[in-house]
């Protein structure tokens, strides 16, 4: 995450995230490939981002009760009349999408602490440096930590 | 990250108190000047101890949190350390990030802050002095903390042929 600390948590979910849509044939090609954008995009059959996750392997059973703590922060979350957990999987939909975005070539996640929450819409593109034209997209989600968001959440339900 | 606990409230100065925010704000203004294509910016009330290299609408940004900025342990050689680090995570090269192509590993991100960015933005020699305390500083509040001990040689190592101590 380009952080001064890295504690094992946030490398185990960094790992399965960024690995699964980094550039490459085995990650991010394959993921399109496989059509997972419809997954992303089918809130019927997984209305939560969660189960979505599940679905698509993004998860390790070391650090899923966390992450599914802050995905269901997400979930709850509005932007735009749109739950926060909806347009994260929308974007990287659009990402993975080949006929929406044909010269994008990876999907790099970014969770930032923040004291608001902010969903960069559209995502922010990083040209590559190799090859005119392609670029990645960068997903980054502004929120508050999930120990900060749990004592928020504790001291509404509270009152 | 978002996913990491919290710095005890017992280990950090209030949000309130006035010199260690001024020190942050200064320190902030500095790097500012120096690397003017980097935005930089503080979150100071939460108690996460971190800082974070990352990419927004805004462009490229370095994000100090309050638990590292606040932290009672933690002189302003560690402070510029961190924020020189997460600059390198942007402007350091090759070889980049495993997880993310935009930005510079972590060992590059601390040679990068070692060998460059401190120097640029303090002297050589006050950078110098300043990247062997913080790793000293960091490395004790963070025993586990992953900068191997490569960059400590690094800066250990151009302070020995310059002749200088600590």
């Amino acid at each position: 995450m380009g952080a001064i600390f890295n504690t094992r948590g946030t490398i185990a979910i960094l790992k399965f995230l960024n690995n699964h849509y980094q550039p490459g044939a085995t990650h991010f090609d394959r993921a399109r490939a496989n059509g997972e954008y419809n997954v992303l995009r089918d809130f019927a059959t997984y209305p939560d981002s969660y189960s979505c996750a599940i679905q698509l392997g993004l998860q390790d059973p070391t650090v899923n009760p966390r992450w599914k703590r802050w995905l269901d922060f997400l979930d709850a979350y509005q932007q735009g009349g749109v739950s926060g957990g909806q347009l994260v999987r929308l974007m990287m939909a659009d990402a993975l999408d080949p006929v929406r975005s044909p010269n994008c070539y990876g999907i790099e996640l970014f969770a930032v602490p923040s004291s608001g929450f902010f969903i960069q819409n559209p995502p922010p593109q990083i040209p590559d440096q190799s090859s005119p034209g392609r670029y990645t997209s960068e997903i980054v989600v502004e929120t508050n930590t999930v120990d900060n968001m749990a004592s928020i959440a504790s001291y509404l339900h509270h009152k | 990250m978002i996913f990491d606990d919290l710095a005890a409230k017992t280990e950090v100065w209030p949000a309130e108190a006035h010199w260690p925010r001024r020190r942050v704000d200064a320190l902030i203004h500095r790097f500012q000047q120096v690397f003017p294509d980097i935005n930089y910016d503080l979150f100071w009330e939460t108690r996460l101890m971190n800082a974070q290299a990352f990419i927004s609408a805004r462009g490229r940004c370095v994000r100090l949190y309050g638990g590292l900025g606040r932290h009672r342990k933690i002189g302003i050689e560690g402070l510029a350390f961190a924020l020189a680090h997460e600059t390198g995570h942007h402007l350091g090269g090759s070889p980049r990030h495993p997880f993310y192509n935009s930005l510079s590993s972590e060992r590059r991100a601390s040679e990068w802050a070692l060998t460059t960015g401190l120097p640029r933005v303090f002297s050589r020699a006050v950078g110098q002095r300043y990247g062997c305390r913080a790793l000293i500083q960091l490395a004790e509040l963070w025993p586990h903390h992953l900068l191997d001990s490569e960059p400590l040689e690094i800066v250990c190592n151009m302070e020995v042929s310059n002749g200088s101590n600590f």
